[in-house]
């Protein structure tokens, strides 16, 4: 992120460098997240978390909406192989807004976005082993 | 008894087809559609990450990669096979026939953009 000097206009700025970094795609969106800070990336972006199973979250913001108007969605993760220093990279994921599934109730949110996001909508998504 | 067996590194899924189908020798991809296996592959790379060098590999004794009717990869795996990649662990998967699903993420108005790690 670049510098930005404190004062009026401080917040406004980062609210769309924010909304910027959401609109890259995955790879480029992590990176960017990283070097902005998730936590501030999470509150100048409005995000509000929706679910969490301990090991996924689902967040949503009214700040960046669809072609639709739906608030946009995201799933975030981490990567189950730790990097070489011990840190874990996190990526978030966009994912449709409105996942009426049925393992929404069974297995929540979060895995329901994941299912979604290797293309099953409703069951299928059972791996047995992740790295 | 699940009905197939996933295996997961990062961005990509390794899924056998339905068991009850696999008994009848028919690969059902994702779809639930009737796949054929048309092209093999030269390499086994079964996904190119997004920077230089880090990619999905199958590694593995009469590994094959094929390219089924509707462009989709299957991996076969007569006598398992480990998957590497530079920033996953390596996976050893029990002798099959996998469909490798890619991961993606929802892109408004656009068909949904694969992930690349």
């Amino acid at each position: 992120m670049q510098d930005i000097p404190a004062g009026e206009g401080y917040d406004s700025l980062l609210r769309q460098e924010a909304i910027s970094i959401a609109k890259l795609d995955s790879t480029a969106r992590s990176a960017a997240i990283a070097k902005f800070g998730e936590d501030l990336w999470i509150k100048y972006a409005g995000l509000k978390q929706i679910h969490n199973d301990g090991i996924r979250s689902t967040w949503s913001t009214a700040n960046l909406n669809d072609d639709d108007g739906n608030p946009a969605v995201f799933v975030r993760v981490i990567n189950s192989t730790p990097e070489p220093d011990g840190t874990s990279k996190v990526y978030w994921l966009r994912v449709p807004p409105n996942l009426h599934t049925r393992i929404i109730f069974t297995r929540g949110y979060s895995h329901a976005a994941i299912s979604w996001t290797f293309g099953y909508a409703s069951h299928g998504y059972t791996p047995i082993v992740e790295t | 008894m699940p009905n197939h067996i996933q295996y997961r590194q990062g961005d990509i899924l390794l899924s056998t087809t339905h068991h009850i189908y696999a008994q009848q020798g028919l690969l059902i991809n994702q779809n639930d559609q009737n796949v054929s296996l048309e092209k093999k592959r030269p390499d086994l790379v079964l996904a190119i990450g997004e920077k230089e060098g880090h990619a999905h590999v199958a590694v593995g004794l009469d590994v094959e990669l094929w390219e089924d009717n509707v462009g989709t990869l299957w991996l076969k795996a007569p006598n398992s096979a480990t998957i590497t990649h530079p920033e996953h662990s390596s996976i050893t998967v029990a002798p099959g026939t996998y469909e490798v699903i890619r991961q993606h993420e929802y892109a408004p108005g656009q068909r949904p953009r694969n992930i690349a790690d």
